[in-house]
């Protein structure tokens, strides 16, 4: 006979202890020590690694941003502009290419990022920014055709 | 700046003891009245052999305004020279001498740089399915062997056209995300995955020709 009491249900644990642990064991499974197998270690390793798997989710972008901004600028530099320079004058001519298409074409594409470092340069000089710095005077650049 | 602030407050200090005596002996602050920093500083630039700038920042060039320089008109010069440019480029575009192309496309909120037979996958709802033909058309440059088409911000659509196919629609890998407050009881597990679409680039090509001026333009389309 089964006693269907609220006192009953509280002891209720949900599935069987094995499969539960189970599961935190296959989380565990590459973690040191007893970490891996002590099923009370090893839940407190697991709920610390998954917060920062999800903490880390978010911050990788932040590092992923900081590299492609190393990268233009590394790249900038190399025909005496700034990066900061650079996205100034590109957004004032309405260039829209996002940080990461500018730093694929640093890396990948070092004619057509020179060309756009020129047209970054011509329209900060234009606009009498301050930010250029002491810098080369870039080759013609002239703008035309849709 | 440190230290004119400093003989600032200096002044206000002295000014406040002495206000009891009278107001008017002392300076008041005005740009007549040099001040200790200002002092120094012409000191020092009088004297010989002080360097005038850090060695390793060059000194900057004296600015020459512009009310002092001649303006030449460059306008016949330019146009020439933009005229010769694009006819070099058409020239190569009819030859069909370009080479592989690739371009950088606005595709969902993502910009892409793509060329022929490149496969994207573009993360999150994006509603074409498997077999769509699509024209990408949101291109922000389009680059070849020896040219760079720069959009402004986009090209042109009936200039440049990119086709593609959808080849793919899957979901990505679960993701966890669990939050956790320690000895608040408070624990949230969610799972979840995002949609995956596959898009493959099939051609890229130029049509027409580049800086040419049509008569009628926007009749791909009719709304």
């Amino acid at each position: 006979m089964v006693f269907q009491t609220v006192a009953l249900m509280t002891r209720a644990r949900g599935p069987d202890e094995f499969w539960r642990k189970r599961r935190i064991f296959r989380l565990s499974s590459h973690f040191r020590g007893r970490f891996r197998n002590c099923y009370s270690m090893a839940i407190r390793a697991v709920h610390r690694s998954l917060q920062f798997a999800t903490k880390g989710r978010d911050a990788k972008y932040d590092i992923i941003r900081q590299i492609w901004m190393n990268r233009i600028d590394s790249a900038a530099m190399e025909h005496g502009l700034t990066y900061k320079a650079v996205k100034e004058g590109l957004t004032r001519s309405e260039i829209h290419l996002n940080h990461k298409s500018l730093a694929d074409l640093a890396v990948w594409e070092p004619r057509t990022f020179k060309s756009l470092v020129n047209i970054a340069h011509e329209r900060v000089k234009q606009d009498g920014l301050r930010i250029m710095g002491y810098l080369k005077a870039p080759a013609r650049v002239l703008s035309k055709g849709k | 700046m440190a230290c004119s602030n400093f003989s600032r407050l200096l002044q206000l200090g002295a000014r406040a003891c002495t206000s009891t005596i009278a107001s008017n002996t002392i300076a008041r602050q005005s740009p007549l009245v040099p001040k200790l920093w200002d002092l120094n500083v012409r000191y020092y630039r009088k004297m010989k052999g002080v360097p005038r700038h850090l060695p390793w920042f060059p000194p900057k060039p004296p600015a020459t305004p512009d009310y002092q320089s001649e303006v030449v008109d460059q306008s016949e010069e330019n146009e020439k020279l933009i005229t010769e440019v694009s006819k070099e480029i058409n020239k190569q575009i009819a030859e069909d001498k370009t080479g592989r192309l690739f371009a950088i496309v606005h595709v969902a909120g993502k910009q892409f740089k793509v060329t022929v037979s490149d496969i994207i996958i573009i993360r999150g709802y994006w509603p074409p399915n498997i077999g769509d033909q699509i024209k990408l058309e949101k291109v922000l440059l389009l680059g070849s062997k020896d040219f760079t088409l720069v959009g402004r911000p986009i090209l042109n659509r009936e200039l440049v056209s990119i086709d593609a196919t959808v080849i793919e629609k899957t979901l990505s890998n679960t993701i966890t995300h669990f939050r956790f407050r320690k000895r608040k009881q408070y624990r949230r597990i969610h799972f979840y995955k995002y949609q995956h679409t596959y898009v493959r680039i099939n051609s890229i090509t130029l049509n027409g020709e580049v800086n040419k001026k049509l008569e009628v333009e926007g009749l791909d389309r009719v709304y």
